[in-house]
Order: C-alpha cells, then sequence, then structure tokens
C-alpha cells in the first residue's frame, strides 16, 4: 500500500497523504464512538428488558397460584395442601418484588 | 419481530462489504486527479457525507409528514432517528470538507463560498431539532411541533441546495451535475460506490437506533406495568420519541 501511494500522488505524499489520512481517521472515530455508545445502550436495555421480564413473570405467576388458592378453598385437603406449600417456597421472591418496588426511583437511571 | 430489526444482520454485513470494496477502490482503482492530486481521495468520503446527511434531512421530514398525517407515534421515531443521524453524517461532512479546504485552499474554512456556509446553515438549522423536542414536555405535543419542524426544514435543504446551485460564484468544485458530472470512469465507479457504502451506513445505523428506541420504550413500558408510573422518568426529561 505504501509502495502504492509512493508511485502514485500528484502532489508529494509527506504533504497530502496527512490530510487524506485525518480526514478518513474522523470517519472512522465518528461511526465507532456512536456505534460504541449504542452497543453500550443496547447491551444496558437489554439486561433492564431481561430482569423486567422476569420479574413480571415472577409476578404473573404468584397472582395465578393467589387465584387459584382462593379458588381452591372448596377442593380436596391434598390440592389444598400443595397449593399452601408452593405459595410458601414462592414468599422469598414474593417479598423481592415488594422490596424492589419500594427502590423503584433508584432503578431509572439507566433509562434516557 | 420488529420491522426495525428484520433484515438488520444482512444489511450490516452489505454495508460492511459495500465500504470496505469503497475505499479498496479509492485507494487501489481510482485515479489520481490530475490537478489535486492525491488530497481529491477526500471527495470519495466527503461528498457521499454530504450527499447522503441532505437526503436524510429531506427524509426526516417526510417521515414527519407522514406522522402529521397518520398520528404513528413510529413516524416521530424515524423522523428522529432520520434527523440524529443525518446531524452526525453533517459533522463528519463537514470536518472532512473542512479537512480537504486546508489541503487544497490553504483554509480551514473560506466565509465566501455560498456552498459551505449553506451547508453549515442547513446544520446549525437541524442543531435546534433536539433542543426544541427537549423543550415540550406533553410527548404528544413533542412529536407534533417536531414533526412540524421536520417538515418546513426538510423542505429547505432542498431549496437551499437548488438556490446554492444557481449561484454564479463560487469556488467549490462540482461533481456532480445534470449531465453526469465530470468524473472519468474509474473515478466515477468508485464515488457511486463510495455514495452506496455511505447510504447503507447511514439505513443500518438508524435501524440500530430504531431497534435500540424501541427496546426502550418496551422497557419503559414493562417497568410501569410492574413498578407504576413513579418508576419512569417523565418523558419530557428526553428529547427522543418514548
Amino acid at each position: 500500500m505504501i509502495a502504492l501511494f509512493a508511485e502514485a500522488p500528484a502532489l508529494p505524499l509527506h504533504t497530502a497523504g496527512p490530510y487524506v489520512a485525518a480526514a478518513y481517521i474522523v470517519f472512522l472515530l465518528i461511526v465507532l464512538i456512536y456505534v460504541w455508545l449504542m452497543a453500550r445502550k443496547l447491551i444496558n436495555n437489554s439486561r433492564e428488558l431481561r430482569e423486567l421480564r422476569t420479574r413480571l413473570d415472577e409476578r404473573t405467576r404468584l397472582e395465578e397460584r393467589t387465584e387459584l388458592e382462593q379458588r381452591g378453598s372448596g377442593t380436596e385437603p391434598e390440592a389444598r395442601a400443595a397449593i399452601a406449600k408452593e405459595t410458601d417456597n414462592d414468599s422469598d421472591s414474593h417479598y423481592q418484588v415488594e422490596l424492589d418496588e419500594t427502590g423503584a426511583g433508584t432503578g431509572g437511571a439507566g433509562l434516557q | 419481530m420488529s420491522i426495525h430489526v428484520r433484515h438488520l444482520r444482512g444489511l450490516t454485513i452489505a454495508t460492511a462489504v459495500t465500504v470496505t470494496a469503497a475505499l479498496i477502490l479509492v485507494f487501489f482503482y481510482a485515479p489520481l486527479d490530475a490537478e489535486q492530486g492525491f488530497v481529491q481521495k477526500i471527495f470519495y468520503i466527503h461528498v457521499p457525507l454530504a450527499i447522503v446527511s441532505l437526503v436524510g434531512y429531506c427524509l426526516g421530514g417526510a417521515f414527519g409528514l407522514m406522522y402529521l398525517r397518520t398520528g404513528k407515534r413510529v413516524w416521530d421515531m424515524r423522523s428522529y432517528c432520520a434527523i440524529h443521524m443525518s446531524l452526525i453524517f453533517s459533522i463528519g461532512g463537514i470536518v472532512a470538507g473542512s479537512i480537504w479546504a486546508k489541503a487544497s485552499w490553504g483554509h480551514w474554512w473560506v466565509w465566501s463560498e455560498p456552498t459551505l456556509v449553506s451547508y453549515l446553515i442547513v446544520i446549525l438549522l437541524f442543531c435546534t431539532y433536539q433542543p426544541l423536542r427537549f423543550s415540550i414536555e406533553d410527548p404528544e405535543r413533542q412529536a407534533r411541533y417536531a414533526a412540524v419542524f421536520a417538515v418546513v426544514c426538510g423542505a429547505f435543504v432542498p431549496i437551499n441546495f437548488i438556490v446554492v446551485r444557481l449561484s454564479a460564484e463560487y469556488v467549490h468544485p462540482r461533481v456532480l451535475n445534470l449531465e453526469g458530472g465530470n468524473l472519468p470512469g474509474p473515478m466515477k465507479l468508485t464515488f457511486y460506490l463510495s455514495l452506496l457504502g455511505i447510504a447503507l451506513l447511514f439505513a443500518t445505523l438508524m435501524k440500530y437506533e430504531m431497534a435500540a428506541k424501541e427496546m426502550r420504550i418496551e422497557t419503559r413500558r414493562l417497568r410501569r406495568k410492574l413498578l407504576g408510573d413513579d418508576a419512569v422518568r417523565p418523558l419530557g426529561r428526553t428529547a427522543s420519541p418514548s
């Protein structure tokens, strides 16, 4: 490439070369900085989206179980015991969701 | 899958291939200009950036018009992204042009040259687009006012271009005209490939930005659903559509 440059230019390379290089480097830098910023945003957003979806799924499951529990009060004792056990196991995650709700204002810093 | 995410990988590959091919042609195939020599290579990046950015502004205006006609927020988002990308490309174009001017004319900037000054005016005009959006908190009004701005300024771009072309006194070189320009064959091929590469780059980056915006909107929606309205920042805190 250097040999080609040395043979080709009508203007001496030591005069024209830095200008051409600067123009292309500026272009490349602008594109790279933009892509880097966009990639960072996309990664942060996709991580937050994944977390929110998981929490939403947990909440939906919990609501379904609660509904099932309310309806299941008239069912057989074994079924009621199973529902009660499941609800006990999930009580921690429910508590976690509630905790996060109270601290929600601080979690929004990643948006925008 | 969203329309903005579809074909994104294919478009990215096509962009990378075209831009690489254009760079190879620029440095290994296109002959040196008899008058300007090696410095003329800057034209293969400067002119496509300027053309694509001006078309992007017009596109932003057209998308703004579509928003005003349909009221669908996706057109507002497209208009925003087109103008945002055009601004980035404009800055690249004007810096590359300025470097060329220094190498060729001996000055970074020539205020008496209508092409340069009018391009700067267009850039400064569209620089006010985001502050305008930022100043309006209500999302509906923000989108509507921004669309009106985009349409009016988008219409200004071709008018400005034609007026400058009709101007008798200029020193800025004319790469293209209605007769196809004065470039020889290999230079023309290199130039058109560079133009295609920059246009594809514009489309790809715009699609990425649209995908990022859609993801952010989905995040806000889920956040609101899960944690309530208080967990989501007010829309007026951001200039981009949400």
